[in-house]
């Protein structure tokens, strides 16, 4: 009986004890820079009025829509070409063997060194940024793919060789599920690396999205609007793994609850972390 | 646990071919490199009937066994099912394998994992559960269609493998040490239900296995493999017939007799 | 089909004779392997020569592949350049460095101590989804388009990297091993020492890799935003300038950059730590 009225209390304590941190070094923040003078460093009351102003009168709002966009489009994008090219890399070790160094190449350029190429060559547009972070993202994607596909236990592949499983069935139900927690483990590295080409095409040339706004709020001395620009980029960042985290768990539900089994356990130890 | 139902689609898996392997050597590699692990030998499965393949570890057993499923191309001799050489898989044997954890796909259910071999025969959903769940059913494992497979024990993960294998219209189920992961209890049970298979359906079963316990309580005969490059060192029969019980057919001198003789191949 | 054939591999004594054989054999593989790479250059060379003599995309994002190669010997050859990779690798190290100092300690103590992960996780978890480039703006207006500010950033970036790895593998303790250590009542920091330290240090050091890796992009990423002196910098520049063949080049060249840094940790990790090899194989 107590058991079950202490449950909610219990709720309450554990979501505390994840909160208190963050929540004491706002507090902190705010006190401490009160009553600052510093240019750079200004009160976090001030920040906070930045970021309702911008809100309310939509520039904020239209910046991040704009943004939001690029980095959705580009994602989807590199998602579904670098899971097609990898799997079908992946699945063919010839060719995966011949280019494997261009791929590491590839993945080692950073990608914010492109974008001065990039926009100088076509523009300040929107499809530009989509493209660039598309480009940056892909590759993340693909070659977790490919070590997913490699990575498929040779017993499946016999299986399938014995029950003459014929390849699009093969590849829709058996790769593409098999490959999944890998490709997806790539998602969660892309979207890192896509906010952050997101942040710089915009910070670098631009006439609208959140960088943009960041930009130009330092370049008249907006200050607090600069910071509260940063503020909602961090915002955006996190929000995104937030829904990262709940589309693993929707599409890997299988995979998470076998690891809870001796048999998924060892599955889940041959998946490795993705080397971003 | 080891009752068998629903009989009517199962009809079509009665045995009515011989798989036989002829002549068949393999060997890795090309000229002196060569590593020859199989020289000459001659097995063959009539229909309806179990036959053992025992001996010691990495003598071959399994290379044999994956030539007699067609996966791997001998490198001498021929694999024929019925009166027809055998180059690749075919619908009428199945493969039932001994890490059925690997073999089951975790993103599944039991009952898909049991029909997906049918889908790509082309066979129409409503079609391809329903002989999935018979199978199930005939496997003793009526309810685990809805559960995944790593919400079942190991035993009942190694009968789902086995229903799928029956679900794929084999005639001849060819196991690779199929009971070595599940404990002692549970191995007996699905001994059993290999030999309730063999009787009600009448299919044939070739096992592969390192129990010599095993492969006499099972088999009409054993054929034991020795020696680099392995060959067929002795074929013991089995005279028990088709009904078979854990306490008195392991009871019986004849059973103690064929065991010695073939342990003793084994071991020199 | 061979995959049967690659589950079982043949085993046989290698006499001398037979063993020469197989290393020739090895040996033909590999230039095989060297020539269908050289193969592929030549295919994405002649590709880039047609998309840049049709003008299918605009001149500027394809300059002809001789320019590109040309500019890439020259700054081989050009003292300026060299300063200016020094410039962004050391500040790329030195931020990595500090990421480490910081990184590894917290990230072991944080791993230990569960109580103290819960408090900080949410903490954590906001900071590593945060672009750190994202604070560039700022960072130039408070501390100028500097070296020092470079360091500062670099680091605001690796830090999460290293932090989540070197507690992950704090805490990822074989519960086996965790209970024989309880049994056996071994002293707090014997057993930090001897159970916990080893333990983490494999994903320690590939939280280091990933680091070194995004401690370059990160470095390369503001030099281009804040001209910064450094690679990143040259190459805005050279785009500015209207040289896409040289920055072309510079791009070339932070490929490679991160491309050895990587290698060079990969093979430092498993000298280290061959006793962990077997693992780390599996886990990659």
């Amino acid at each position: 009986m107590t058991a079950m009225l202490l449950n909610p209390l219990r709720i309450l304590l554990r979501l505390l004890e994840r909160l208190w941190l963050v929540v004491a070094l706002f507090a902190i923040w705010w006190f401490a820079s009160a009553n600052s003078t510093s240019v750079y460093f200004p009160a976090l009351s001030r920040i906070w009025d930045a970021l309702r102003r911008g809100v309310t009168d939509g520039t904020i709002r239209s910046d991040l829509a704009y943004s939001l966009t690029n980095i959705v489009i580009g994602i989807l994008l590199a998602t579904v070409v670098g899971a097609a090219v990898g799997i079908a890399v992946g699945e063919l070790e010839g060719l995966r063997r011949v280019l494997d160094p261009f791929l590491q190449f590839a993945r080692s350029v950073p990608q914010s060194a492109l974008i001065p190429i990039v926009i100088g060559a076509l523009g300040i547009g929107q499809a530009p940024k989509i493209y660039m972070i598309a480009f940056a993202c892909v590759w993340p994607v693909l070659l977790n793919a490919i070590d997913g596909v490699r990575a498929i236990a040779p017993e499946v592949r016999d299986m399938a060789k014995a029950y003459r499983i014929p390849r699009r069935l093969w590849l829709r139900r058996m790769v593409l599920p098999a490959a999944m927690p890998q490709i997806m483990a790539g998602i969660r590295v892309a979207l890192a690396v896509g906010v952050v080409v997101m942040v710089v095409s915009e910070i670098f040339s631009a006439t609208e999205g959140i960088g943009h706004f960041i930009n130009n709020a330092g370049s008249v001395f907006d200050i607090p609007s600069a910071w509260a620009g940063t503020l909602i980029v961090g915002a955006l960042g996190y929000v995104l793994s937030v829904a990262f985290v709940l589309v693993e768990k929707a599409t890997l539900g299988w995979y998470f609850k076998s690891a809870g089994t001796a048999s998924g356990a060892a599955r889940l130890r041959t998946r490795g972390k993705a080397a971003k | 646990m080891t009752t068998v139902e629903n009989l009517d689609l199962l009809d079509e898996r009665r045995a009515r071919h011989a798989l036989a392997v002829e002549g068949l050597s393999k060997a890795y590699g090309e000229g002196a490199d060569a590593v020859r692990i199989l020289e000459d030998l001659d097995v063959r499965v009539d229909p309806n009937e179990i036959v053992c393949i025992v001996g010691p570890s990495g003598v071959g057993k399994t290379t044999l066994l994956r030539c007699l499923a067609g996966l791997l191309a001998p490198t001498a001799g021929t694999v024929t099912f019925g009166t027809d050489r055998m180059t690749g898989p075919i619908s009428q044997v199945g493969v039932v394998f001994q890490d059925y954890s690997r073999s089951l796909l975790p993103w599944m259910r039991t009952g898909e994992n049991v029909a997906f071999p049918l889908q790509g025969k082309g066979m129409r959903r409503a079609e391809r559960h329903a002989l999935a769940q018979q199978c199930l059913s005939a496997v003793g494992l009526p309810d685990a269609g809805r559960k995944y497979p790593w919400q079942l024990s190991g035993g009942m993960q190694q009968r789902a493998a086995i229903a799928r294998a029956l679900a794929y219209q084999s005639e001849v189920l060819l196991m690779d040490e199929p009971f070595a992961s599940v404990d002692a209890q549970t191995r007996f049970d699905l001994e059993d239900l290999v030999l309730d298979l063999r009787k009600r359906l009448g299919i044939s079963v070739v096992v592969v296995t390192h129990d010599i316990d095993e492969a006499v309580y099972l088999a009409d005969r054993v054929v034991v493999l020795s020696g680099h490059p392995a060959t067929v060192v002795d074929v013991v029969d089995v005279p028990f017939g088709q009904d078979r019980d854990q306490i008195q057919t392991k009871a019986e001198p004849a059973f103690t007799e064929a065991r010695a003789r073939i342990l003793g191949r084994i071991r020199h | 089909m061979t995959i049967s054939e690659k589950v079982y591999p043949p085993t046989a004594a290698p006499s001398s004779a037979k063993a020469r054989r197989r290393r020739g054999a090895g040996v033909r593989k590999r230039t095989r392997l060297l020539l269908w790479q050289l193969v592929t250059v030549a295919v994405i060379a002649a590709l880039w020569t047609l998309v840049y003599e049709t003008g299918a995309l605009s001149r500027e994002i394809v300059p002809p592949p001789w320019d590109v190669v040309h500019e890439f010997l020259v700054l081989a050859v050009t003292g300026a350049f060299w300063t200016a990779l020094a410039t962004t690798v050391s500040n790329a190290l030195i931020g990595l460095a500090v990421g480490v100092v910081v990184g590894v300690p917290l990230g072991l103590l944080l791993g230990i101590s569960a109580a103290a992960y819960r408090s900080a996780q949410f903490l954590i978890d906001l900071c590593r989804s945060f672009p750190v480039i994202a604070l560039l703006p700022v960072m130039v207006l408070v501390l100028g388009a500097t070296s020092e500010m470079e360091t500062v950033v670099v680091f605001s970036g690796v830090l999460w990297p290293i932090l989540l790895q070197t507690i992950y593998g704090a805490r990822r303790i074989d519960q086996v091993i965790a209970d024989t250590v309880r049994s056996y009542r071994i002293p707090a920091l014997l057993r930090f020492a001897k159970v916990v330290l080893p333990n983490a240090a494999p994903m320690a050091a590939t939280g280091v890799r990933i680091a070194a890796s995004a401690s370059i992009l990160i470095a390369v990423g503001v030099e281009v935003l804040s001209l910064t002196p450094g690679m990143g910098g040259n190459l805005a520049r050279a785009q500015t300038d209207g040289a896409p063949a040289l920055a072309m080049a510079y791009v070339v060249y932070a490929g490679l950059v991160g491309l050895v840094l990587n290698k060079v940790l990969w093979i430092a990790e498993s000298r280290v730590l061959s006793w962990n090899r077997r693992t780390t194989e599996a886990e990659r």
